[in-house]
C-alpha cells in the first residue's frame, strides 16, 4: 500500500477510536455532576408563574419524564448514541424547549464571523510583525515591537475587552456598549445594517486581535532568528541573493509551526470566547456553554462539546495531512519505515 | 502559487456566506424609536406556543383571558368577558363579549373556551392542567357563554377564580395543531413563524432574532372600540447576557422597562440625575411580589426545637440584613406568613402577634434558651439541648451567585452564633443545593413559598408552608408534619362566610406562632425599573396606575395604554379606573349564590389523566439518585480505550 494512504488510514482509525472514547466520555461527565439540572427550568417558571403547588408538582414530574432523568443509565446511553446517529443532539435544559441542535447552529455563525477573521487577523499581523523584529534583531525596531509582543502576549484578553469596552462605550460613546447589532434593526442584507453591524463588530473584534498578535508575534520572532542561523541562509547570502529574497526563504520554513498553530486554534473556534461575548454581550457559542455548564444542562454540554471535540479532532488530522503533503520529510518517512 | 492563495481566500469567503447569521427575511426593518418600548428580559427565546412550559416574554397579549387581574390590589377588569355569574355554589358561567374576535375575523366562543381546557385535560398544559384537579368540566351553553362546573368532592374556589384569568386558544388554529403534532403539541411545537400565530390581542408578535424578539401593534383588533389602541407600534423584548449589560443600556437610554437586579438603583436618579425611576423613588423601591422565609429543617436533631426556633426568631436583626445586603429593597416582614401591604392585611391578629409574635431582641434570645435549659454545658462556646445534642453544626444555605441571600447567610450565621448556636454559611451551586432542598438534607435555607398577594392570599401561604402532604418543590420546605392545619387548609376554600374564615385564619397564625414552621424574614422584590427619556406615563407610586407586577401577562397589557411618548401627557385609562372591582365582589356574589346543582360528572375523564393529576399533591416526590459510580465507570473505560488503541499504535510504529 502507498505509505501516505497507509498514514492516513492509520490517522482516521484513530481519529475514530478517539472520537467514541471522547463519546462516553462526555455522556457520563456531566451525569457525575451532582444535582438536579431541572432546577433552573423549575426556578425559572416559580418566577413566570405564581408558585401553586399543584403546578410545580405537575411540571415536575412532566420534566423527569422528558429528559429520562430517572431512566437507567444503560437506557439513557443508548438514546444518547441512537439520537447522535439522527443528528438529534437533544432539548435544552437551560434554553427548554428548544432544542441543542437549533440554538448552536443560530449561535454558532456569530461565533465564527467574530473569530475567524481575528484569528487570521491576528495571525497575519502579528507573523509579519514577528517576522520583521526577527530579521531585524538586536536593533531599536526589534527592541520596540518584542515589548509591545510581551506586553500584548500577557495581556489578560477579558481585561482589555472590558478597557475598550469603558473608554470607547461608556466614557466616550464612540462605540456602542455591546450587540451584535442595533436593537431596532433586524439582520438583513442592506447597507445600513452592514454598517451597523460592523460598527458593532469593531471592538470585540480588535479585543481579541490585540490580545492574540503578541503571541503569534513573538513564535515568529523566535522562528525567524532560529532560521537566520541555517545553513542555507549563509549560502544565499553568500551568492548575494537580495535579503526580500531571503526573507520569503526564512518566513516559508519559519511558517510550519504557524500553521500548526493556526490549525489548532480553529479547531477550538467553535468554542466562541466565552468573555468577550459576556462583555460585549455578543451572541456566540461561548456564552451558551458556559450557561450550560452553570446550569448543568446535559444535553446543551453534550451537543456543544461533541462539536468541539468533533472540530478540534478533525482540525488536528487535518494538520497531519497539510504536514505531510507539504513537508516531503514527513512522507519520505513513511515509505521508509 | 499567488493565484492559488488568492482563489482559496475567494473561495473560503463564498463558503462562509452560507454560515451569514441571517437570511433576508424581509426589507431592512427599523424600528423607530418614538413608536418603540424597549423593554429587558432575563428569560431566554423558546417560542411563542403558549402551552409549553416556557414561552417568550409577553406571549400571552397575544391572546385573550376573560378578565384581567391585578395581584397587587387585587382587582379585575373585564377584558374578552361581558360578565361572570354563578348559577350556583359549584357552576361559575362566563359570558365571552359579543366583540371579541380572532384576528382573522372568526368570533372568540365559547366552543374555543372549552377546546382549550379541554386541551389542558388531555395532555399538559402549565396554565390549564393544573385547574382540573379542582373541575368536573367545562360546558358550552351558547356560542358566547360557557359554564366551569365543579364538585363537592372538587371544590376550591380559590382555584375556580384562576379560570378567569386564563387565556383562550383558538380552536380552528390548535385543533389541526393538535391533530398534526399529538402529545408533542407541548414540547416540539415552538410557534415561532409569527405570520402563522392566530391570536385577538392588542400586539402581535413581529420578528424574532437571537437576543431580541419584538411585537407590533394590531391596529384592528377587536377591541380597538371598548379600549382603544395601546400607544407604541412596537414593543422590542431585548435578552441582555446579564444584570450589568442591562443596567447598562438602561442607563443609555436603550431599556425603556427593565426587569432586573441593580445594587443601590436609587444613585440612578439621585447622583447621576437620570430620568429613571423604580415604582417607589424611597425605599423599599419595589413592590413586594411574595414573602421570602428563613426554613430550618424540621429532620435536623436541634432545629426541630420549638424553643429553638423561637430563640432563632429573636436573634435575627431583619432590618440589617434587609438595608446591607438587600439595598432595603425589601419590606421587613411580620412573624406570620400574611403581606401586610396586601389587602389580606387585615386577617392579620395584631393581638396573637404581640402575644406569641418576635423582635430582633438577642437577649430575649438568650433568656429563652438559658429558660429552657440549653445552655453551654461542655465550655466550647455552644449550646446544647437538656439531652446533650449540640446545636450545631448547622449549614445555612443558597445558591452560589445569589450575593443578596449569600450575603444575609453570614450575617445569619453571625446574629446565631452570638447566643451560642453554631451556624455556618455554605454556597452550593444551584442545582445542588434544589437536590438537597429535595432530598431533605439541609439545615437552613433562605427560600420562598407561594406567598404571593392576591385573592388566594393568605391561604396559599399557610398551604405552601404548612401542609403535611406537600414536598419541595412544590411546598413544606421545612417537613412541617402537623395535621392539624389539613382541614383548616381544605375548608378555607370552600368556606364563604366571613366571619369562620377569619376565625380559621386566627387558628392558623396561632399554630404558626406556637410551631414557628418558618421564618418571615422579607418581601421579595418584583424588579421593575422604567426610564422617561423616551416614553412617559409609566406606572408609579404617585400615579397608582394599574400595576400587576412586571412580568404577568396579559394582566400588565394596561401599560401600553397609558405611556406616551416623551413630551405628550398621559391620558387616564377610563376602561382601567372605570370597571375595576375587588375580588370581594366576586365572593359576594358566591355567596348569594344557590346551593344546589350538584354536579353529576356526565362522562368520565380520563382514567389515567384523573390518576395523575389526583396525585399530584399528595405524592411524596422521590428523585431518582444518580448512578455515579455507572456513569464513573463508563469514563474509565473510554479513557482506558483511548489510552489502550495509542500505546498500540505507537508501539506499530517503533
Amino acid at each position: 500500500m502507498n505509505p501516505l494512504l497507509r498514514y492516513i488510514a492509520r490517522r482516521v482509525a484513530f481519529l475514530l477510536t478517539t472520537f467514541f472514547a471522547f463519546l462516553l466520555i462526555i455522556f457520563a461527565l456531566p451525569r457525575a455532576i451532582p444535582g438536579n439540572p431541572l432546577a433552573q427550568i423549575l426556578y425559572r417558571m416559580f418566577q413566570q408563574a405564581q408558585t401553586n403547588p399543584d403546578l410545580v408538582q405537575a411540571v415536575y414530574k412532566q420534566l423527569m419524564e422528558e429528559f429520562g432523568i430517572g431512566k437507567p443509565l444503560h437506557e439513557q446511553v443508548i438514546e444518547f448514541f441512537t439520537r447522535l446517529l439522527q443528528g438529534d443532539l437533544g432539548t435544552s435544559i437551560a434554553f427548554y424547549p428548544r432544542k441543542v441542535a437549533d440554538l448552536v447552529f443560530i449561535y454558532l455563525p456569530w461565533s465564527l464571523g467574530l473569530l475567524i477573521p481575528a484569528t487570521l487577523v491576528s495571525w497575519i499581523l502579528g507573523n509579519l510583525l514577528g517576522a520583521l523584529a526577527g530579521y531585524k534583531r538586536k536593533t531599536a525596531v526589534d527592541n520596540a515591537l518584542l515589548t509591545v509582543f510581551l506586553t500584548l502576549s500577557q495581556t489578560p484578553y477579558y481585561w482589555l475587552a472590558m478597557i475598550l469596552l469603558y473608554v470607547f462605550a461608556v466614557t466616550f460613546r464612540v462605540f456602542p456598549l455591546g450587540g451584535a447589532y442595533s436593537k431596532a434593526l433586524m439582520p438583513s442584507l442592506t447597507v445600513t445594517f452592514i454598517l451597523d453591524f460592523i460598527y458593532h463588530y469593531v471592538l470585540p473584534f480588535f479585543s481579541i486581535v490585540l490580545a492574540a498578535i503578541g503571541g503569534w508575534a513573538i513564535g515568529m520572532r523566535s522562528m525567524v532568528i532560529y532560521e537566520l542561523g541555517a545553513d542555507y541562509v549563509s549560502y544565499a547570502d553568500s551568492l548575494g541573493l537580495s535579503d526580500s529574497k531571503i526573507l520569503r526563504y526564512i518566513f516559508k520554513n519559519s511558517m510550519l509551526p504557524q500553521v500548526t498553530g493556526l490549525a489548532l486554534n480553529f479547531g477550538t473556534i467553535l468554542g466562541g470566547s466565552l468573555i468577550t461575548e459576556l462583555v460585549f454581550s455578543y451572541p456566540g457559542t461561548g456564552y451558551l456553554i458556559f450557561r450550560s455548564l452553570s446550569m448543568l444542562d446535559y444535553p446543551m454540554i453534550q451537543g456543544t462539546f461533541i462539536l468541539l471535540i468533533s472540530t478540534l479532532l478533525l482540525a488536528n488530522f487535518i494538520v497531519d495531512l497539510i504536514y505531510s503533503y507539504i513537508d516531503p520529510r514527513i512522507r519520505t518517512g513513511y515509505a521508509t519505515s | 502559487m499567488k493565484g492559488r492563495i488568492f482563489s482559496l481566500f475567494l473561495l473560503s469567503f463564498i463558503l462562509l456566506l452560507n454560515f451569514l447569521p441571517f437570511k433576508p427575511i424581509r426589507a431592512q426593518e427599523t424600528f423607530p424609536r418614538d413608536q418603540t418600548v424597549y423593554i429587558s428580559s432575563p428569560w431566554s427565546i423558546p417560542g411563542w406556543n403558549p402551552t409549553m412550559g416556557d414561552t417568550n416574554w409577553m406571549t400571552q397579549i397575544q391572546y385573550p383571558s376573560f378578565y384581567l387581574y391585578n395581584l397587587i390590589t387585587d382587582e379585575w377588569i373585564p377584558y374578552a368577558a361581558s360578565g361572570y355569574k354563578w348559577v350556583d355554589k359549584y357552576t361559575l358561567e362566563v359570558k365571552i363579549r359579543d366583540e371579541a374576535k380572532w384576528w382573522d375575523g372568526k368570533p372568540v366562543s365559547a366552543d374555543d373556551v372549552k377546546y382549550t381546557w379541554d386541551l389542558g385535560n388531555r395532555m399538559f398544559i402549565p396554565f390549564i392542567t393544573p385547574f382540573w384537579t379542582y373541575l368536573e368540566e367545562v360546558v358550552v351553553i351558547d356560542s358566547k357563554t360557557v359554564q366551569f362546573r365543579t364538585s363537592e368532592k372538587k371544590l376550591n374556589y380559590f382555584q375556580m377564580l384562576g379560570v378567569l384569568q386564563q387565556i383562550i386558544l383558538p380552536k380552528h388554529r390548535w385543533e389541526a395543531l393538535e391533530a398534526k403534532y399529538g402529545a408533542k403539541l407541548t414540547t416540539d411545537f415552538k410557534d415561532d413563524k409569527p405570520e402563522e400565530i392566530i391570536g385577538a390581542g392588542p400586539y402581535k408578535a413581529y420578528t424574532v432574532a437571537e437576543s431580541s424578539f419584538s411585537y407590533i401593534r394590531v391596529d384592528d383588533w377587536w377591541g380597538k372600540d371598548i379600549f382603544g389602541l395601546p400607544n407604541p407600534k412596537y414593543v422590542v423584548i431585548w435578552i441582555p447576557k446579564d444584570n450589568v449589560a442591562a443596567a447598562l443600556a438602561f442607563e443609555q437610554g436603550e431599556l425603556d422597562y427593565m426587569t432586573h437586579f441593580t445594587p443601590k438603583i436609587w444613585e440612578m436618579w439621585e447622583v447621576k440625575k437620570l430620568p429613571v425611576r423604580t415604582y417607589y423613588a424611597h425605599p423599599p423601591y419595589y413592590v413586594g411580589g411574595g414573602i421570602v422565609f428563613l426554613w430550618m429543617n424540621y429532620k435536623t436533631k436541634g432545629l426541630d426545637n420549638t424553643v429553638v426556633r423561637r430563640a432563632i426568631a429573636h436573634a435575627l436583626n431583619l432590618s440589617e440584613m434587609i438595608e446591607k445586603a438587600y439595598y432595603n429593597y425589601g419590606l421587613q416582614a411580620k412573624p406570620v406568613p400574611i403581606l401586610h401591604t396586601s389587602a389580606a392585611a387585615t386577617y392579620i391578629n395584631q393581638s396573637l402577634l404581640e402575644k406569641y409574635g418576635w423582635s430582633f431582641d438577642v437577649q430575649k434570645a438568650k433568656k429563652i434558651l438559658d429558660d429552657a435549659g440549653i445552655v453551654d454545658k461542655d465550655g466550647d462556646g455552644w449550646r446544647e439541648l437538656p439531652d446533650g445534642t449540640e446545636l450545631g453544626p448547622y449549614t445555612i444555605q443558597v445558591p452560589y451567585g445569589w450575593t443578596d441571600w449569600m450575603m444575609m447567610c453570614d450575617m445569619i450565621s453571625t446574629n446565631l452564633k452570638a447566643i451560642g448556636i453554631n451556624v455556618e454559611p455554605e454556597f452550593p451551586d444551584f442545582a445542588v443545593w434544589w437536590q438537597r432542598l429535595t432530598d431533605k438534607n439541609f439545615d437552613m435555607v433562605i427560600g420562598w413559598a407561594d406567598a404571593s398577594p392576591g385573592y388566594a392570599h393568605p391561604w396559599n401561604a399557610f398551604r405552601s408552608t404548612m401542609d403535611p402532604r406537600l414536598n419541595h418543590p412544590s411546598g413544606n420546605w421545612e417537613n412541617y408534619n402537623n395535621p392539624e392545619v389539613i382541614e383548616l387548609i381544605d375548608t378555607l376554600p370552600i368556606e364563604t362566610d366571613p366571619v369562620k374564615v377569619r376565625a380559621m385564619y386566627n387558628k392558623l397564625q396561632e399554630i404558626w406562632l406556637r410551631d414557628i414552621p418558618g421564618i418571615p424574614m422579607f418581601y421579595g422584590a418584583s424588579w421593575y425599573e422604567y426610564c422617561e427619556a423616551h416614553w412617559v406615563g409609566w406606572p408609579n407610586e404617585e400615579n397608582g396606575f394599574w400595576f400587576p407586577q412586571a412580568w404577568n401577562w396579559p394582566h400588565c397589557m394596561p401599560f401600553f395604554f397609558r405611556v406616551v411618548p416623551k413630551g405628550q401627557t398621559p391620558k387616564e385609562v377610563a376602561w382601567v379606573t372605570g370597571t375595576k372591582f375587588p375580588s370581594s365582589r366576586i365572593f359576594e356574589d358566591l355567596a348569594a349564590a344557590p346551593v344546589h346543582g350538584l354536579v353529576t360528572v356526565t362522562r368520565t375523564v380520563t382514567e389515567t389523566v384523573v390518576q395523575t393529576v389526583a396525585t399530584t399533591v399528595t405524592t411524596t416526590q422521590t428523585v431518582p439518585a444518580f448512578d455515579v459510580v455507572s456513569a464513573g465507570g463508563i469514563g474509565v473505560v473510554a479513557l482506558v480505550i483511548g489510552v489502550a488503541v495509542g500505546w498500540l499504535v505507537a508501539s506499530r510504529k517503533k
